[in-house]
Protein backbone atom coordinates (compact mmCIF):
# COMPACT_ATOMS: atom_id res chain seq x y z
CA UNK A 1 0.00 0.00 0.00
CA UNK A 2 1.23 3.68 -0.80
CA UNK A 3 1.74 6.06 2.02
CA UNK A 4 -0.72 8.09 0.13
CA UNK A 5 -3.31 5.19 1.02
CA UNK A 6 -2.41 5.14 4.53
CA UNK A 7 -2.37 8.68 5.09
CA UNK A 8 -5.64 8.84 3.51
CA UNK A 9 -7.01 5.24 5.71
CA UNK A 10 -5.45 7.06 8.73
CA UNK A 11 -7.53 10.21 7.89
CA UNK A 12 -10.65 7.94 7.86
CA UNK A 13 -9.67 6.19 10.96
CA UNK A 14 -9.82 9.51 12.47
CA UNK A 15 -12.76 11.51 11.38
CA UNK A 16 -15.07 8.26 11.85
CA UNK A 17 -14.05 5.86 13.94
CA UNK A 18 -15.95 7.41 16.63
CA UNK A 19 -19.04 7.94 15.14
CA UNK A 20 -19.38 5.01 13.62
CA UNK A 21 -18.71 3.49 16.86
CA UNK A 22 -21.51 5.49 18.06
CA UNK A 23 -23.69 4.08 15.17
CA UNK A 24 -22.85 0.24 16.09
CA UNK A 25 -23.11 0.96 19.97
CA UNK A 26 -27.20 1.79 19.03
CA UNK A 27 -27.18 -0.55 16.34
CA UNK A 28 -26.00 -3.54 18.42
CA UNK A 29 -26.97 -1.97 22.12
CA UNK A 30 -23.50 -3.44 22.99
CA UNK A 31 -20.03 -1.68 23.40
CA UNK A 32 -18.08 -4.74 22.22
CA UNK A 33 -20.00 -5.87 19.58
CA UNK A 34 -19.69 -1.90 18.31
CA UNK A 35 -16.17 -2.44 19.00
CA UNK A 36 -16.13 -5.10 16.39
CA UNK A 37 -18.14 -4.11 13.67
CA UNK A 38 -16.37 -0.86 13.43
CA UNK A 39 -13.19 -3.51 13.50
CA UNK A 40 -14.42 -4.70 10.58
CA UNK A 41 -15.75 -2.29 9.08
CA UNK A 42 -12.31 -0.97 8.94
CA UNK A 43 -10.62 -3.80 8.42
CA UNK A 44 -13.04 -4.07 5.04
CA UNK A 45 -12.51 -0.04 3.95
CA UNK A 46 -8.60 -1.18 4.23
CA UNK A 47 -8.69 -4.14 1.96
CA UNK A 48 -10.53 -1.65 -0.55
CA UNK A 49 -8.62 1.84 -0.03
CA UNK A 50 -7.49 1.57 -3.47
CA UNK A 51 -11.68 2.08 -4.42
CA UNK A 52 -11.91 4.69 -2.13
CA UNK A 53 -10.53 7.94 -3.41
CA UNK A 54 -13.37 10.43 -2.13
CA UNK A 55 -13.87 11.05 1.48
CA UNK A 56 -17.94 11.98 0.82
CA UNK A 57 -17.79 8.57 -0.53
CA UNK A 58 -16.07 7.18 1.58
CA UNK A 59 -18.34 7.97 5.17
CA UNK A 60 -21.66 6.55 2.96
CA UNK A 61 -19.66 3.46 2.10
CA UNK A 62 -18.16 2.99 6.18
CA UNK A 63 -21.84 3.39 7.35
CA UNK A 64 -22.98 0.71 4.59
CA UNK A 65 -20.64 -1.67 5.60
CA UNK A 66 -21.44 -1.43 9.10
CA UNK A 67 -24.82 -1.78 8.88
CA UNK A 68 -23.98 -5.04 6.60
CA UNK A 69 -21.86 -6.38 9.04
CA UNK A 70 -24.34 -5.60 11.85
CA UNK A 71 -27.13 -7.46 9.62
CA UNK A 72 -24.56 -10.22 9.38
CA UNK A 73 -24.90 -10.99 13.32
CA UNK A 74 -28.52 -11.15 12.80
CA UNK A 75 -27.92 -14.29 10.01
CA UNK A 76 -25.72 -16.19 12.69
CA UNK A 77 -27.47 -16.06 15.62
CA UNK A 78 -29.83 -12.96 17.62
CA UNK A 79 -28.00 -11.51 19.78
CA UNK A 80 -29.17 -10.89 23.22
CA UNK A 81 -31.02 -7.97 24.26
CA UNK A 82 -28.98 -6.60 27.01
CA UNK A 83 -29.01 -4.05 29.64
CA UNK A 84 -28.24 -0.73 30.07
CA UNK A 85 -24.22 -0.33 31.48
CA UNK A 86 -24.15 1.46 34.01
CA UNK A 87 -20.40 2.48 32.37
CA UNK A 88 -22.22 3.95 29.63
CA UNK A 89 -23.66 6.61 31.57
CA UNK A 90 -21.53 6.57 34.42
CA UNK A 91 -19.30 9.07 33.60
CA UNK A 92 -21.95 11.48 32.61
CA UNK A 93 -20.90 15.30 32.66
CA UNK A 94 -24.14 16.37 33.75
CA UNK A 95 -24.23 16.77 37.69
CA UNK A 96 -27.46 17.23 39.12
CA UNK A 97 -28.87 13.96 39.83
CA UNK A 98 -32.46 14.76 37.96
CA UNK A 99 -30.05 15.76 34.83
CA UNK A 100 -28.38 12.27 35.04
CA UNK A 101 -31.61 10.32 35.73
CA UNK A 102 -33.24 11.75 32.69
CA UNK A 103 -29.91 11.38 30.63
CA UNK A 104 -30.26 7.80 31.95
CA UNK A 105 -33.92 7.03 30.91
CA UNK A 106 -33.04 8.75 27.22
CA UNK A 107 -30.97 6.12 27.03
CA UNK A 108 -33.34 3.80 27.85
CA UNK A 109 -35.61 5.16 25.54
CA UNK A 110 -33.54 5.51 22.49
CA UNK A 111 -32.68 1.45 23.48
CA UNK A 112 -36.16 0.74 23.67
CA UNK A 113 -37.03 1.87 20.30
CA UNK A 114 -37.68 -0.10 17.74
CA UNK A 115 -34.59 -0.91 15.42
CA UNK A 116 -36.88 1.15 12.30
CA UNK A 117 -37.27 3.87 14.25
CA UNK A 118 -33.80 3.95 16.12
CA UNK A 119 -32.08 3.65 13.35
CA UNK A 120 -32.90 6.83 11.02
CA UNK A 121 -32.81 8.66 14.02
CA UNK A 122 -29.31 7.83 15.04
CA UNK A 123 -28.19 8.80 11.54
CA UNK A 124 -29.67 11.96 11.34
CA UNK A 125 -28.98 12.85 14.74
CA UNK A 126 -25.43 11.41 14.67
CA UNK A 127 -23.86 11.85 11.40
CA UNK A 128 -26.14 14.68 10.46
CA UNK A 129 -28.12 13.00 7.32
CA UNK A 130 -30.76 14.43 5.58
CA UNK A 131 -34.02 12.56 5.01
CA UNK A 132 -33.23 11.80 1.65
CA UNK A 133 -29.96 10.75 2.66
CA UNK A 134 -30.99 8.47 5.04
CA UNK A 135 -33.64 7.30 2.34
CA UNK A 136 -30.91 6.20 0.07
CA UNK A 137 -28.49 4.64 2.58
CA UNK A 138 -31.43 2.44 3.67
CA UNK A 139 -33.19 1.98 0.50
CA UNK A 140 -36.62 3.62 1.37
CA UNK A 141 -38.56 6.27 0.29
CA UNK A 142 -38.16 9.30 1.71
CA UNK A 143 -41.42 9.45 2.85
CA UNK A 144 -41.36 6.60 5.07
CA UNK A 145 -38.18 7.94 6.45
CA UNK A 146 -39.87 11.02 7.69
CA UNK A 147 -42.81 8.86 9.12
CA UNK A 148 -40.47 7.20 11.17
CA UNK A 149 -38.44 10.20 12.27
CA UNK A 150 -41.87 11.20 13.70
CA UNK A 151 -42.85 8.03 14.80
CA UNK A 152 -39.48 7.97 17.05
CA UNK A 153 -39.81 11.09 18.43
CA UNK A 154 -42.99 10.55 19.34
CA UNK A 155 -42.35 7.55 21.08
CA UNK A 156 -39.41 9.21 22.89
CA UNK A 157 -41.49 11.95 24.07
CA UNK A 158 -44.50 9.02 25.29
CA UNK A 159 -41.56 6.56 27.49
CA UNK A 160 -40.42 10.09 28.98
CA UNK A 161 -43.58 11.14 29.76
CA UNK A 162 -44.32 7.76 31.81
CA UNK A 163 -42.28 9.14 34.06
CA UNK A 164 -44.15 11.39 36.66
CA UNK A 165 -40.70 13.02 37.43
CA UNK A 166 -39.60 13.68 34.08
CA UNK A 167 -42.27 15.43 32.13
CA UNK A 168 -41.22 15.57 28.12
CA UNK A 169 -41.29 18.87 27.11
CA UNK A 170 -42.29 18.12 23.71
CA UNK A 171 -44.90 18.40 20.89
CA UNK A 172 -46.20 20.71 23.44
CA UNK A 173 -47.08 23.46 21.14
CA UNK A 174 -50.91 23.48 20.45
CA UNK B 1 -40.87 26.15 -2.83
CA UNK B 2 -42.15 29.31 -4.10
CA UNK B 3 -43.56 32.09 -1.97
CA UNK B 4 -46.98 32.09 -4.18
CA UNK B 5 -46.98 28.21 -3.22
CA UNK B 6 -46.90 29.03 0.21
CA UNK B 7 -49.46 31.22 0.48
CA UNK B 8 -51.77 29.46 -1.80
CA UNK B 9 -51.09 25.91 0.79
CA UNK B 10 -50.36 27.46 4.33
CA UNK B 11 -49.31 24.23 6.05
CA UNK B 12 -51.74 23.07 8.90
CA UNK B 13 -51.11 22.19 12.26
CA UNK B 14 -51.09 18.10 11.83
CA UNK B 15 -47.94 18.72 9.15
CA UNK B 16 -46.59 21.63 11.00
CA UNK B 17 -46.45 19.13 14.15
CA UNK B 18 -44.79 15.95 11.69
CA UNK B 19 -42.25 18.02 9.79
CA UNK B 20 -41.32 19.69 13.66
CA UNK B 21 -40.63 16.20 14.55
CA UNK B 22 -39.11 14.83 11.58
CA UNK B 23 -36.22 17.04 11.77
CA UNK B 24 -36.39 20.33 14.51
CA UNK B 25 -32.50 21.10 13.59
CA UNK B 26 -33.63 21.59 9.73
CA UNK B 27 -37.19 23.59 9.66
CA UNK B 28 -38.24 24.57 5.96
CA UNK B 29 -39.59 27.46 4.02
CA UNK B 30 -43.11 26.08 4.95
CA UNK B 31 -42.86 25.68 8.99
CA UNK B 32 -40.91 29.20 8.87
CA UNK B 33 -44.19 30.26 7.54
CA UNK B 34 -46.18 28.94 9.94
CA UNK B 35 -44.23 30.11 12.48
CA UNK B 36 -44.65 33.84 11.22
CA UNK B 37 -48.29 33.39 11.32
CA UNK B 38 -48.77 31.24 14.81
CA UNK B 39 -46.20 32.42 17.23
CA UNK B 40 -47.10 31.30 19.87
CA UNK B 41 -46.02 27.79 18.50
CA UNK B 42 -42.23 29.31 19.18
CA UNK B 43 -42.13 28.14 23.10
CA UNK B 44 -43.17 24.50 21.87
CA UNK B 45 -40.43 24.34 19.06
CA UNK B 46 -37.94 25.52 21.11
CA UNK B 47 -38.78 22.79 23.21
CA UNK B 48 -38.65 20.15 20.75
CA UNK B 49 -34.96 21.97 19.75
CA UNK B 50 -34.16 21.25 23.41
CA UNK B 51 -35.31 17.80 23.27
CA UNK B 52 -32.89 17.24 20.26
CA UNK B 53 -30.15 18.84 21.80
CA UNK B 54 -30.52 15.91 24.35
CA UNK B 55 -30.66 13.25 22.50
CA UNK B 56 -27.76 14.30 20.21
CA UNK B 57 -25.85 14.88 24.05
CA UNK B 58 -27.23 10.98 24.67
CA UNK B 59 -25.99 9.51 21.51
CA UNK B 60 -22.25 10.37 22.12
CA UNK B 61 -21.18 7.56 24.15
CA UNK B 62 -17.78 7.47 24.22
CA UNK B 63 -15.83 4.77 22.31
CA UNK B 64 -13.46 2.86 24.20
CA UNK B 65 -9.95 4.10 25.00
CA UNK B 66 -7.03 3.89 22.01
CA UNK B 67 -10.00 2.38 19.39
CA UNK B 68 -8.20 4.40 16.37
CA UNK B 69 -5.11 3.40 17.32
CA UNK B 70 -5.80 -0.03 17.18
CA UNK B 71 -7.77 0.28 14.00
CA UNK B 72 -4.64 1.74 12.58
CA UNK B 73 -2.66 -1.20 13.93
CA UNK B 74 -4.71 -3.82 13.10
CA UNK B 75 -4.93 -2.43 9.38
CA UNK B 76 -2.28 -0.44 7.99
CA UNK B 77 0.67 -0.47 10.48
CA UNK B 78 0.49 -4.72 10.30
CA UNK B 79 0.22 -4.39 6.62
CA UNK B 80 3.47 -2.47 6.64
CA UNK B 81 4.70 -5.18 8.80
CA UNK B 82 3.94 -7.90 6.33
CA UNK B 83 5.60 -5.59 3.76
CA UNK B 84 8.86 -6.18 4.52
CA UNK B 85 10.94 -8.92 2.70
CA UNK B 86 12.78 -10.70 5.52
CA UNK B 87 15.56 -12.50 3.41
CA UNK B 88 14.07 -12.06 -0.44
CA UNK B 89 16.18 -12.79 -3.61
CA UNK B 90 18.08 -9.90 -4.16
CA UNK B 91 19.38 -8.19 -7.25
CA UNK B 92 22.85 -8.36 -8.33
CA UNK B 93 24.02 -4.80 -7.05
CA UNK B 94 22.20 -5.69 -3.87
CA UNK B 95 23.88 -9.01 -3.73
CA UNK B 96 27.20 -7.35 -3.95
CA UNK B 97 26.59 -5.16 -1.18
CA UNK B 98 25.41 -7.55 0.81
CA UNK B 99 28.96 -9.66 0.37
CA UNK B 100 30.54 -6.26 1.77
CA UNK B 101 27.96 -6.25 4.95
CA UNK B 102 28.54 -9.69 5.32
CA UNK B 103 31.84 -9.71 5.41
CA UNK B 104 32.34 -6.28 7.31
CA UNK B 105 29.95 -8.37 9.56
CA UNK B 106 31.70 -11.48 10.12
CA UNK B 107 35.11 -9.89 11.04
CA UNK B 108 32.91 -8.08 13.67
CA UNK B 109 31.29 -10.85 14.83
CA UNK B 110 34.42 -12.54 15.23
CA UNK B 111 36.04 -9.99 17.41
CA UNK B 112 32.60 -10.02 19.15
CA UNK B 113 32.92 -13.10 19.67
CA UNK B 114 36.62 -12.64 21.68
CA UNK B 115 35.33 -9.61 23.17
CA UNK B 116 32.24 -10.88 24.37
CA UNK B 117 31.57 -11.63 27.93
CA UNK B 118 29.74 -9.66 30.98
CA UNK B 119 31.52 -6.53 31.69
CA UNK B 120 29.89 -3.36 33.06
CA UNK B 121 29.89 -0.06 31.62
CA UNK B 122 29.61 3.08 33.38
CA UNK B 123 27.71 6.00 31.64
CA UNK B 124 24.28 7.77 32.67
CA UNK B 125 21.63 8.34 30.88
CA UNK B 126 22.58 12.05 29.15
CA UNK B 127 25.82 10.19 27.81
CA UNK B 128 23.39 7.10 26.74
CA UNK B 129 21.26 9.56 25.06
CA UNK B 130 23.99 12.00 23.44
CA UNK B 131 26.08 9.18 22.38
CA UNK B 132 23.33 7.31 20.78
CA UNK B 133 22.10 10.14 19.23
CA UNK B 134 25.89 11.28 17.91
CA UNK B 135 25.86 7.69 16.73
CA UNK B 136 22.31 7.90 14.51
CA UNK B 137 23.73 11.43 12.67
CA UNK B 138 27.07 10.43 11.91
CA UNK B 139 26.51 7.01 10.44
CA UNK B 140 23.69 8.41 8.38
CA UNK B 141 25.99 10.97 7.11
CA UNK B 142 28.25 8.32 6.54
CA UNK B 143 26.09 6.11 4.84
CA UNK B 144 22.91 7.91 3.64
CA UNK B 145 20.99 4.72 2.37
CA UNK B 146 21.14 3.19 6.37
CA UNK B 147 17.06 4.94 7.13
CA UNK B 148 15.93 4.10 3.40
CA UNK B 149 13.65 0.94 3.39
CA UNK B 150 15.06 -2.40 1.74
CA UNK B 151 15.59 -5.45 1.69
CA UNK B 152 17.59 -6.98 4.95
CA UNK B 153 19.18 -10.12 4.09
CA UNK B 154 21.54 -11.32 6.11
CA UNK B 155 23.21 -14.38 7.42
CA UNK B 156 20.58 -15.84 10.20
CA UNK B 157 23.87 -16.91 12.10
CA UNK B 158 25.25 -14.00 11.81
CA UNK B 159 22.69 -11.84 12.72
CA UNK B 160 22.44 -13.97 15.63
CA UNK B 161 25.71 -13.83 17.02
CA UNK B 162 25.42 -9.96 16.61
CA UNK B 163 21.99 -10.22 18.86
CA UNK B 164 23.85 -12.98 21.01
CA UNK B 165 26.82 -10.37 21.53
CA UNK B 166 24.85 -7.93 23.47
CA UNK B 167 23.43 -10.60 25.85
CA UNK B 168 19.80 -10.94 22.91
CA UNK B 169 18.06 -13.78 22.06
CA UNK B 170 16.73 -13.30 18.39
CA UNK B 171 13.59 -15.59 18.43
CA UNK B 172 12.18 -14.36 15.07
CA UNK B 173 13.12 -11.81 12.61
CA UNK B 174 11.66 -8.38 13.86
CA UNK B 175 8.90 -6.81 11.75
CA UNK B 176 9.95 -4.34 9.19
CA UNK B 177 13.78 -4.77 9.85
CA UNK B 178 16.16 -2.63 7.34
CA UNK B 179 19.28 -2.47 8.59
CA UNK B 180 21.29 -4.53 11.64
CA UNK B 181 24.38 -4.40 12.50
CA UNK B 182 27.09 -3.46 14.64
CA UNK B 183 27.70 0.03 16.46
CA UNK B 184 30.47 2.04 18.66
CA UNK B 185 28.75 4.47 21.62
CA UNK B 186 30.76 6.28 23.61
CA UNK B 187 33.59 3.67 22.50
CA UNK B 188 31.68 0.51 23.14
CA UNK B 189 30.43 -1.88 21.16
CA UNK B 190 26.86 -2.23 20.65
CA UNK B 191 24.09 -3.31 18.13
CA UNK B 192 22.51 -0.81 16.04
CA UNK B 193 19.26 -1.61 14.25
CA UNK B 194 17.17 0.60 12.14
CA UNK B 195 13.21 -0.98 11.59
CA UNK B 196 10.97 0.78 9.50
CA UNK B 197 7.45 2.12 10.46
CA UNK B 198 4.72 3.65 9.27
CA UNK B 199 5.53 7.23 9.98
CA UNK B 200 9.17 6.76 9.03
CA UNK B 201 12.46 4.43 10.11
CA UNK B 202 13.10 4.13 13.81
CA UNK B 203 16.68 3.27 15.28
CA UNK B 204 17.16 0.82 18.15
CA UNK B 205 20.76 0.74 19.33
CA UNK B 206 21.14 -2.10 22.10
CA UNK B 207 23.76 -1.52 24.63
CA UNK B 208 25.44 -3.98 26.64
CA UNK B 209 26.50 -3.79 30.18
CA UNK B 210 24.84 -0.47 30.68
CA UNK B 211 22.58 -0.16 33.84
CA UNK B 212 19.68 2.37 34.27
CA UNK B 213 17.31 1.84 36.75
CA UNK B 214 14.24 3.04 35.18
CA UNK B 215 13.43 3.63 31.76
CA UNK B 216 14.32 7.11 30.51
CA UNK B 217 13.05 9.10 27.83
CA UNK B 218 14.41 12.26 26.01
CA UNK B 219 13.72 14.42 22.93
CA UNK B 220 16.45 16.65 21.52
CA UNK B 221 17.32 17.48 17.96
CA UNK B 222 14.01 16.74 16.55
CA UNK B 223 14.31 13.29 18.00
CA UNK B 224 12.39 11.60 20.47
CA UNK B 225 14.36 8.66 22.27
CA UNK B 226 13.71 5.97 25.28
CA UNK B 227 15.92 4.14 26.93
CA UNK B 228 14.71 0.97 28.79
CA UNK B 229 16.47 -0.87 30.88
CA UNK B 230 16.73 -4.94 29.66
CA UNK B 231 18.76 -7.70 31.83
CA UNK B 232 22.12 -6.75 30.82
CA UNK B 233 21.98 -3.84 28.57
CA UNK B 234 19.76 -0.51 28.13
CA UNK B 235 17.82 -0.80 24.89
CA UNK B 236 17.66 2.82 23.10
CA UNK B 237 14.87 3.75 20.65
CA UNK B 238 14.66 6.82 18.59
CA UNK B 239 12.26 8.11 16.34
CA UNK B 240 10.50 11.14 15.16
CA UNK B 241 7.19 10.20 17.18
CA UNK B 242 5.64 8.94 20.29
CA UNK B 243 3.41 6.32 17.93
CA UNK B 244 7.19 5.28 15.88
CA UNK B 245 8.45 4.72 19.26
CA UNK B 246 5.56 2.08 20.55
CA UNK B 247 5.72 0.08 17.10
CA UNK B 248 9.17 -0.24 17.10
CA UNK B 249 9.38 -1.24 20.89
CA UNK B 250 6.34 -3.55 20.28
CA UNK B 251 8.35 -4.97 16.90
CA UNK B 252 11.36 -5.14 18.96
CA UNK B 253 10.69 -6.97 21.89
CA UNK B 254 8.31 -9.07 20.15
CA UNK B 255 11.58 -10.43 18.76
CA UNK B 256 14.22 -10.37 21.13
CA UNK B 257 14.27 -11.50 24.68
CA UNK B 258 17.23 -10.77 27.28
CA UNK B 259 18.49 -13.11 29.66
Amino acid sequence: MSHHHQQFFEKLVKAYSTDLFRFGFWLSKDRNIAEDLVQETFARAWKSIDHLNEEAAAKAWLMTILRRENARRFEKKQPELIEIEESIIADDKANEPEEILERQLLHKAIMDLEKDFREPLVMQIIWGYSGEEIAEQLNLKVATVNTRLFRARKQLKKMIEKTPSIPAKIGSSR
Amino acid sequence: MSQQHLDKFPLDEFTFQQKLLQDPANLDAEVMQFLEKNPEKLKGVQQVKTFNLKLHSVMQVQPPEGLADRILMKNCFAESANDVHWLKPMSMVAASALLIVVATWSSNTSLWEQQGGSHSVNMDSATVADGVLKHIIEHVKEDPSLMAEHSLALNDNAVQKIFNFVGASLNKSISNMSYAGPCVINGEQGLHVVIQEADGPVTVIVLPGVHLDVMQSFNQGGFMGQMIPVEGAVVAIVGTSDIQLAMAQMDFFKSVSFS
